[in-house]
C-alpha cells in the first residue's frame, strides 16, 4: 500500500518540481511567471496533438520516446522512499538503475541519429559523450557506500547510512552535492545545458528532440523531468533520517524536492551556460568529489582492515 | 561417449563428403551434417547435465601419442554446447554468404572442409587431458583457421593479414609448448593429472611463472592487451561467417586453455589475481577505446571482441581472488560472471558478425562512412542488429546486462569483505567497467546510427534484404539472446556446477543466493517489457484517429540540406578520441587552402594501435635489421653455395680426424 502510494508520489511530482524551478526563475528575475502547473498543461495538450514525421526516420525514431519513459519509470521503481523499500529491490539493484538509464540513453542517441539531421547529431554526440562522467561517479559512490555500510541493497545502504559521524555528515553532504550536479547533468539544466532555447549549436538534450512532436514530445519531456525527480529522491535518501514515520517521510521528501528545485532555479538564474569546452571540466569536478569521498571513507572509517 | 564420436565423425564427414558434390548444395549438404553432428553433441551435454559428474575414457593411440586420456566434464560440456551450436549456426549462415563466391566462380569445397575440421578441432580439444594431443589440435585449429581466413587469398590484403595470423598464433603456441615441455620433463608425462599433482605440490613461485607462460600463450589466442594485435587484422580479412565463428568460439579456447590451468595449479596468489584483473581491465578499456576509433566495421567489432575478452578476464579475476582469499561466494560470483558473460559474446556476436556480413554482401563495403540508411532496405537485419548492439553495450533487458551485472556483484561482494588493497582493486575495476559499459554504448550506438539510419551517403537503390538463409541464423541468436536473459537463473544454476570444478564442492546455497537475485531481475525485466508494451499501447490509443503527417527534417530553417551534412563515424568519434589521444596515438590532419574562394576540404582522421607500432613494429624492423647483416650469405650465387657444402665437408672431415 505504502509503495504505492510512494510511487504515485514519484509520478505527480515531476510537474511541480519543474513548476518550481520556472517560477524560482520568474521571481529572480522580477516576473511574475507562467502557472505554476504549466508543465502538466502542456503535457496535455501535446498529448491531444497529433505528430510530424520525419521522411528519413524509421522505426527507431517512434519507439524511442516509449522506451526512454519506460526506462525512466522504471528506474524510479527501484529507489527507495527514505525508509520503504522500492518496488523492486534486491542485491545489487543500483547496478540495474544505472543500466536501465542507459537504455533510455541509447535509444535517444540513436532516434536523433535517425533524422539525419546534423545538428540532432551533434546533440545525439555530446549527450553520449558527456555521459562518460556521469555513470563512474554514480558507481563510485554508491560502491564507497556499500564499503561503509556492508550492505549491497540501495534501501540497506540508505538505512544503514544512518549515523551522526561528521565524517558521515560530511560524505552525506558531499554526496549530496554529486548528485545535485548530476541532476543538472541529466537533467540538461544551465550551466550543462539549456532547456529553453532551441536552435543554437550548444544544444545538447534539446537539439536531440527536435522533430519529435506530439505524445511523443510529452513523454520524452516528462521522462526527463522524471529523471531529475528520481534523483533528487536519492538526495532526500541520503538526507532524510530514517527513524521517522510515513507522513513525515512523505512531508520532507515533498519539502527536499521543493528545496532542490529552488536550488536549480538559483543555479539557472545565476550562472550563464558554459561554453561547450569547459562542460567537461565541471563534469571532472563532480568525478573529483566522488574520489574525495571515496578517500575519506577509506582513511577515516573505522574498521576497513589492511 | 559414443554419441560424441557420432557427432564429430558426421561434422567431418559433411567436410569431406562435401568436396564431392556440385557447387550448389555444398553448404546444405554440409549444414546438414554439422546439424546433425551438433543434435549427438548436445546428447552427450544433456547427458552430463542430468547424471552430472563428468565422462572419463583412455583411448590408445599409437607409438608418438600414447595413452590419451578424455575427461568430459561440466566446463567441457558448456564449451561442447556452444561450439556445436555456433558451428552449425556458422554452416547455415554461409549458405548464403558463399553464393557470391559461386557467382565468381570461386570453389567453396576447401571452405567448408576447413569449416569442419576447425568444428571439430576445437570440440575435441576443448576435451583432451593430454598436453601432446592438446598441442596437435591446438595446431589444428590455427591452421584450420588460418587458410579460413584467407579464403579470398587473391587480395593481396588478406593474404598479408592472413601471414600475420599465422606467426601471432605459433608466437603463442611457442609458449604453451615451452610451459608443457617444461612441465611434461619435469613429471615425465604427458598426461594434465600429472602436471596438476606436481603443480599442486611445487611452491608459488614455479605456479605463477607456469601460468605466466600459458597466460602469454593463451592470451595471444584469446586477444588478452598486449598480444591482441593479431585480431583486428585477421578478422576484417576472413569471411564473415569465419569472423563470427573465430570472434564468437576460436578466441574463447584460449580462455579454455586459461581456465583448464587455473584447476590445474594451486589455489592463485593474491598478486596474480590482482595483476590478471588489471590485464584484463585494460584490455577492456584499450579494445573498446579503439573500437570508437575504427571506420571499418568488421575491425570494430574485432576490437569490441578485445574488449569482451577483458570483462570475461575481469570475471575470471575476480574468481581467482576469491580463491586466493577463500571467499568462495566472490569465486562463484566471479567464475560465472565470466563464463556467463563468454556465453553471452558468443551470442552476441556472432549476430553481429553475421550482420555485418549481410551488410557488406549487399553494399560491397566495410567502410562505414560510406553506408547510411539501410534500415529502409534492410529493416529485418537492421531490427536483429539493434537487438545485438543493445546486448552487446549490455542494456537490460537482454543477456549482456545480467553477465555484468554478476561481475559487478562480485566486485561489490569484495569491497564489502573490507580488505583495503581490495576495496582499492575493486573500485577502480568497477569504475572501469562501467567506463566500458558507456563507452561500449557510445561505440554501438554510433554503428548502428551511421550504418543503418539517416539519409543514405551512398545510393541505396539496389539494396534488399538479405537471403532468408542468412537472416534465419540470425533470427536464432537473437532469440537466444531473449532466452537467457528470461532464463537467466537456470543457467546460473548449471555454471555454478561448473564453477564448483574451482571451488571445491559449492554447497547449493550460494548458488541458489544468485540463482534468487537472477530471478528478481527476471521479474524485473518481465515488469519493464510490461511498461514499454503498456506506453505503446497508450501512445497507439492517443495517436489513433489523430492527423499524422509526413514532412522532411527539420534542418534548422536551412533549406539545401544533404546527405553529406550528416554525422560520420569519425565526426561522432572525435569527442571521445580527442580526451583520449594521447592514449591512442589520434590524429586529426585537415587541409584545407584559405583562399577568397575556399575549394576542396580534406579532412582526415588516424589512429594506430599503439602496441603494434611502437613495440611490435620497431621489433620487426630491428630483428630485420639484425638479419640483413647476414643477407650475403644468401646471394643466389650457385658456386658460392658448392663452395659452401665444401667447406662444411672439409670441417667435419677434420672434426672427425680430429676427435679419432
Amino acid at each position: 500500500m505504502e509503495i504505492f502510494i510512494n510511487l504515485i508520489i514519484i509520478i505527480i511530482m515531476p510537474f511541480l518540481f519543474i513548476g518550481m524551478i520556472n517560477r524560482t526563475k520568474a521571481l529572480w528575475a522580477g516576473k511574475r511567471g507562467v502557472p505554476l502547473f504549466q508543465f502538466l498543461y502542456d503535457f496535455i495538450k501535446l498529448l491531444k496533438k497529433g505528430q510530424v514525421i520525419s521522411n528519413t526516420t524509421s522505426f527507431v525514431f517512434q519507439m524511442m520516446s516509449v522506451i526512454y519513459l519506460a526506462s525512466v519509470i522504471f528506474a524510479c521503481s527501484l529507489i527507495p522512499m527514505v525508509n520503504h523499500r522500492a518496488f523492486f529491490s534486491f542485491p545489487g539493484d543500483f547496478i540495474l538503475f544505472a543500466y536501465i538509464l542507459g537504455l533510455g540513453k541509447f535509444f535517444t542517441v540513436i532516434s536523433a541519429m535517425d533524422t539525419g539531421s546534423s545538428f540532432e547529431g551533434m546533440g545525439a554526440n555530446r549527450e553520449a559523450t558527456f555521459s562518460i562522467f556521469v555513470e563512474p561517479v554514480f558507481f563510485v559512490i554508491i560502491s564507497s557506500f556499500a564499503l561503509i555500510t556492508r550492505n549491497i541493497t540501495f534501501i540497506s545502504i540508505f538505512t544503514s547510512l544512518d549515523n551522526h559521524g561528521w565524517i558521515i555528515m560530511l560524505i552525506k553532504f558531499l554526496t549530496a552535492a554529486a548528485f545535485f550536479e548530476m541532476i543538472l547533468v541529466e537533467g540538461s539544466r544551465v550551466p550543462v545545458d539549456d532547456p529553453n532555447t532551441h536552435l543554437e549549436l550548444t544544444m545538447i538534450h534539446e537539439v536531440m528532440i527536435l522533430d519529435n512532436s506530439g505524445p511523443d514530445l510529452a513523454f520524452i519531456q516528462y521522462g526527463t523531468g522524471l529523471k531529475m525527480t528520481a534523483f533528487s529522491i536519492l538526495i532526500a535518501n541520503i538526507l532524510i533520517p530514517k527513524n521517522i514515520n510515513i507522513l513525515y517521510s512523505i512531508l520532507s521528501i515533498t519539502g527536499i524536492l521543493l528545496v532542490i528545485a529552488v536550488m536549480i532555479g538559483l543555479t539557472e538564474s545565476l550562472i550563464a551556460r558554459y561554453k561547450l569546452s569547459r562542460v567537461p571540466q565541471f563534469l571532472f569536478f563532480m568525478s573529483s568529489l566522488s574520489l574525495i569521498i571515496f578517500s575519506l571513507i577509506l582513511f577515516f572509517i573505522k574498521g576497513i582492515s589492511l | 561417449m559414443n554419441n560424441l564420436i557420432f557427432g564429430t565423425a558426421s561434422i567431418l564427414f559433411g567436410g569431406i563428403f562435401i568436396i564431392f558434390i556440385k557447387e550448389k548444395y555444398k553448404g546444405i549438404i554440409q549444414s546438414l551434417f554439422t546439424g546433425i553432428g551438433m543434435l549427438f553433441n548436445i546428447m552427450i551435454v544433456i547427458s552430463i547435465l542430468i547424471k552430472g559428474g563428468s565422462i572419463l575414457t583412455e583411448i590408445l593411440f599409437p607409438f608418438p601419442v600414447g595413452k590419451i586420456t578424455i575427461v568430459i566434464d561440466h566446463l567441457s560440456s558448456m564449451f561442447i554446447a556452444i561450439i556445436s551450436i555456433g558451428g552449425f549456426l556458422t554452416a547455415l549462415y554461409s549458405i548464403g554468404y558463399s553464393k557470391q563466391y559461386i557467382e565468381n566462380k570461386k570453389g567453396t569445397a576447401s571452405f567448408y572442409f576447413f569449416l569442419s575440421t576447425l568444428i571439430v578441432s576445437m570440440i575435441l580439444l576443448v576435451i583432451v587431458q593430454n598436453a601432446l594431443a592438446f598441442l596437435i589440435l591446438w595446431e589444428l585449429m590455427g591452421l584450420s583457421s588460418f587458410f579460413l581466413v584467407i579464403f579470398e587469398n587473391e587480395k593481396k590484403d588478406v593474404l598479408k593479414s592472413g601471414l600475420y595470423y599465422l606467426i601471432a598464433m605459433h608466437l603463442g603456441m611457442a609458449f604453451i609448448l615451452t610451459a608443457f615441455v617444461i612441465l611434461s620433463i619435469k613429471t615425465g608425462s604427458y598426461d594434465f593429472k600429472a602436471f596438476s599433482v606436481l603443480l599442486k605440490g611445487s611452491d608459488a613461485k614455479i605456479n605463477t611463472f607456469i601460468f605466466i607462460l600459458f597466460f602469454i600463450g593463451f592470451g595471444t589466442k584469446a586477444g588478452f592487451f598486449p598480444f591482441h594485435s593479431w585480431l583486428p587484422k585477421a578478422h576484417p580479412a576472413a569471411p564473415s561467417p569465419i569472423s563470427a565463428i573465430m570472434s564468437g568460439i576460436m578466441i574463447k579456447t584460449g580462455i579454455y586453455g586459461i581456465l583448464r590451468i587455473i584447476l590445474m595449479s594451486a589455489v592463485p596468489s593474491k598478486g596474480l589475481s590482482y595483476f590478471f584483473i588489471m590485464v584484463s581491465v585494460i584490455t577492456g578499456i584499450y579494445g573498446i577505446l579503439y573500437a570508437i576509433a575504427q571506420k571499418d566495421i568488421k575491425m570494430l567489432l574485432a576490437y569490441s571482441s578485445i574488449e569482451n575478452i577483458g570483462i570475461i578476464g575481469l570475471g575470471m579475476g575476480i574468481g581467482m581472488l576469491g580463491l586466493s582469499y577463500g571467499n568462495r561466494y566472490i569465486a562463484l560470483l566471479g567464475f560465472s560472471g565470466s563464463l556467463f558473460h563468454l556465453l553471452n559474446h558468443f551470442v552476441f556476436k556472432s549476430l553481429l558478425f553475421f550482420n555485418a556480413g549481410s551488410v557488406y554482401i549487399k553494399t560491397h563495403t566495410r567502410d562505414m562512412s560510406n553506408m547510411g540508411g539501410l534500415i529502409k532496405k534492410m529493416p529485418l537485419s537492421s531490427a536483429l542488429f539493434l537487438v545485438g548492439a543493445i546486448a552487446i553495450a549490455s542494456l537490460p533487458p537482454l543477456n549482456g546486462f545480467i553477465s555484468e551485472f554478476i561481475i559487478y556483484l562480485g566486485l561489490i561482494n569484495e569491497i564489502i569483505t573490507g580488505h583495503i588493497i581490495a576495496a582499492l582493486v575493486s573500485i577502480t575495476s568497477i569504475t572501469a567497467l562501467s567506463i566500458i559499459g558507456i563507452l561500449t554504448l557510445f561505440c554501438f550506438s554510433q554503428v548502428f546510427s551511421i550504418v543503418f539510419l539517416g539519409a543514405p551517403r551512398n545510393p541505396v537503390d539496389r539494396i534488399n534484404e538479405a537471403p532468408l538463409s542468412m537472416i534465419i541464423p540470425m533470427i536464432i541468436l537473437s532469440i537466444m539472446l531473449f532466452a537467457i536473459s528470461l532464463n537467466s537463473h537456470f543457467i546460473l544454476i548449471y555454471l555454478g556446477k561448473i564453477t564448483a570444478l574451482f571451488t571445491g564442492e559449492i554447497n547449493a546455497f550460494q548458488t541458489n543466493r544468485i540463482a534468487d537475485i537472477l530471478l528478481n531481475i527476471t521479474i524485473v525485466f518481465s515488469a519493464f517489457i510490461g511498461i514499454v508494451l503498456i506506453l505503446f499501447f497508450i501512445r497507439f490509443l492517443l495517436l489513433s484517429k489523430k492527423k499524422i503527417s509526413k514532412n522532411n527534417t527539420w534542418a534548422c530553417g536551412y533549406k539545401s540540406y544533404n546527405s553529406k551534412m550528416q554525422y560520420t563515424s569519425s565526426s561522432f568519434s572525435n569527442s571521445i578520441l580527442k580526451m583520449a589521444a594521447p592514449f591512442i596515438n589520434y590524429k586529426v590532419k585537415k587541409e584545407s587552402n584559405k583562399s577568397i574562394f575556399p575549394k576542396n576540404i580534406i579532412l582526415n582522421t588516424h589512429t594506430e594501435d599503439i602496441i603494434e607500432n611502437f613495440i611490435i613494429n620497431p621489433m620487426i624492423t630491428a630483428i630485420n635489421k639484425i638479419l640483413n647483416l647476414f643477407s650475403w650469405i644468401q646471394n643466389g650465387n650457385t658456386q658460392q653455395y658448392i663452395l659452401y657444402g665444401i667447406i662444411f665437408l672439409v670441417l667435419i672431415l677434420l672434426y672427425v680426424v680430429g676427435v679419432k
